[in-house]
Parts: C-alpha cells; sequence; structure tokens
C-alpha cells in the first residue's frame, strides 16, 4: 500500500479506498484515479483480557461484530452488518452503543496509517497525536489506513432490541413520548424514531 | 421505533415505549446483538442512489417534532424514511476538540 501511495503521488494521480464501498457520494471510487480495493483484507484479531481488537481495513461491521461477540465484547458500530468500519470509524461513526460509549472513533485506540509521503506510521494519543486526532472523524483524507485497533466493551451477547410501530394518526403522541423518553432513558437503551410508510413486512398488517 | 437495549432491566426501560400502547407492530424481543446488528441489511440494499440528509440538535422542540410530523406524513414514496435518533449520554462527556467528530451536543 505504501508503494502505491508511492505510485499515485509521483504521477499525480486521485487516490481513493474502497472498503465497505457504502459511502453515498461515491468516494471510495476515484473517477480517472486508483482505487485500493481492501476487500480481500478482512481479518480480525480479538484479545478479550486487554478487550481490544485488531481490524483489518476492508473488515465490515458484521465481521468485527461476530469476532468480538464470541467473548461477549463489541465496540461502538453502526446499523447496516455490510457497511465498511474503515469509512464509518474515519467519518466519526455511531450506533446503538453511542450513548454507552461515545462515538465509534471515540472507541478507536490506534491506526497504522500510509501517510501521502508513502510512510507507514502508528499513530495513538501519545504518536502523532495530531493525526490520530484527525483520523477520529475527519474521514479519509490524512492516509491510507492499514490496522484499525479498537476498545472493546461488555455487551450482550443477548440483548433486547426491535422494531415498535404505530398508526400515523398517533404520530403526535408517539413523539411526544419520544421527546420524554430522550431525557429519561438509561444510556442502555436506544431507540430511534421513524416516520415511513409500512414496509411490506411479514409483521406489519396489510392495511 | 427502532430500539435496543443493552443492560440487565428491559421490562422497565422499555416500559415508556410499551406505555404508549396499542402498536399495529411489535417485534422488540430478546435476541443477539449481532442480530440486532444485521436487521437493517435487507432495508439497506447495495445498488439504490440515496439522498440524505442529516443534522445533529442538542434537543427535540415543538417546532421541530411538527415539521418532522408534517413532512414525513406528507410523502408518498415508499422509500422515504425520516428519523430521528437519540444520542447523547458518553458522547457528550467529551470535550468537543477531543477527535475530529466534535458535535458532542448531539
Amino acid at each position: 500500500m505504501a508503494a502505491v501511495v508511492d505510485f499515485v503521488r509521483n504521477e499525480g494521480l486521485l487516490l481513493s479506498v474502497k472498503c465497505g464501498g457504502h459511502n453515498i457520494a461515491g468516494t471510495s471510487i476515484a473517477q480517472s484515479g486508483v482505487t485500493l480495493d481492501m476487500s480481500r483484507m478482512r481479518s480480525v484479531s480479538v484479545d478479550p483480557q486487554a478487550r481490544v481488537a485488531q481490524v483489518d481495513p476492508g473488515c465490515l461491521l458484521g465481521d468485527v461484530d461476530q469476532a468480538t461477540q464470541e467473548h461477549g465484547l463489541a465496540t461502538v458500530l453502526g446499523f447496516v452488518s455490510q457497511t465498511g468500519v474503515a469509512g464509518l470509524t474515519l467519518g466519526g461513526g455511531w450506533g446503538y452503543l453511542t450513548r454507552r460509549f461515545g462515538w465509534t472513533g471515540d472507541n478507536l485506540e490506534e491506526v497504522e496509517i500510509v501517510t501521502a509521503d508513502g510512510k507507514i506510521r502508528t499513530a495513538n494519543r501519545e504518536e502523532h497525536p495530531d493525526l490520530f486526532w484527525a483520523v477520529r472523524g475527519g474521514g479519509g483524507n490524512y492516509g491510507v489506513v492499514t490496522r484499525f485497533e479498537f476498545r472493546l466493551h461488555e455487551v450482550g451477547p443477548m440483548i433486547t432490541g426491535g422494531l415498535i410501530a404505530w398508526s400515523a394518526e398517533r404520530a403526535e403522541e408517539v413523539l411526544e413520548a419520544y421527546r420524554d423518553l430522550t431525557s429519561t432513558a438509561p444510556r442502555e437503551l436506544t431507540a430511534a424514531t421513524v416516520i415511513r410508510l409500512a414496509p411490506p413486512a411479514p409483521f406489519v398488517p396489510e392495511e | 421505533m427502532l430500539v435496543c437495549y443493552s443492560g440487565d432491566a428491559p421490562d422497565s426501560a422499555l416500559a415508556p415505549i410499551y406505555g404508549i400502547g396499542d402498536p399495529i407492530a411489535n417485534v422488540v424481543t430478546s435476541k443477539p446483538y449481532v442480530a440486532q446488528q444485521s436487521m437493517l441489511d435487507a432495508n439497506e440494499p447495495k445498488g439504490p442512489h440515496r439522498y440524505w440528509k442529516t443534522e445533529y440538535i442538542p434537543e427535540l422542540p415543538d417546532g421541530f417534532l411538527s415539521a418532522f410530523r408534517e413532512g414525513g406524513l406528507a410523502v408518498t414514496s415508499p422509500l422515504f424514511q425520516g428519523v430521528i435518533f437519540h444520542l447523547g449520554g458518553a458522547l457528550n462527556e467529551r470535550s468537543a476538540d477531543d477527535g475530529a467528530a466534535d458535535n458532542r451536543d448531539a
């Protein structure tokens, strides 16, 4: 990857990094440039004693959740298991565990990153702290991350969750109750209110 | 409402939600965390072109809730979703400058 970064810099080409490929603005593909496709680098290594996970740059959320949940551990990730961990984390990231443990980036302990000069660096709170600050929410602008280290927490493995729905004429009442809930809910509870036409799901009555 | 409770007292934590009463559907249940994490996969398939707008707000004022309700109820597309996601908690406890993500009053 350092060789690729050297090559695109010397040739003056645009470089993009594709992990899950979920960015809706299409930033994972560099138009007329070079795309580094990370999708075959999907290993996760969990240290249950130290409560950290080393995560490859092509991992999807489901790869990490499955590996950490074998030990009853989790870090803060998003809502769709096919999302790439890298883009989610570099953008800040949030999910059902954010109320307990902060942004996804708050749970980042360290990255290995190839910067634009082609050097492979380790960034954490002590080493290159400014670079580490930037990758915790600054997006993919600061280099090619080749390894993420995440802090893990005891979660589950069983939780209580799912969907509950009311008809549209009760929207005002439901929204009032939801607002009350946002001031009383414990951190272990995350609720999102969705307004939409009923999806054709088996658990929704046809009318 | 999309719900995830990861503590050990689900009945009391979820009581304010169940208390709204008479839902048309309720599939909130005990399940593995990994199942919760893939529950929305089918709802977000690869392929469709999307348009999203997102705003972080520190509270839910009356004007916001009525605009959200009236705007959402006027939509006719089955692909539309309006979502209010409750944040707060741990992310509020760090300083605004702790990482580039900011939005710590959300």
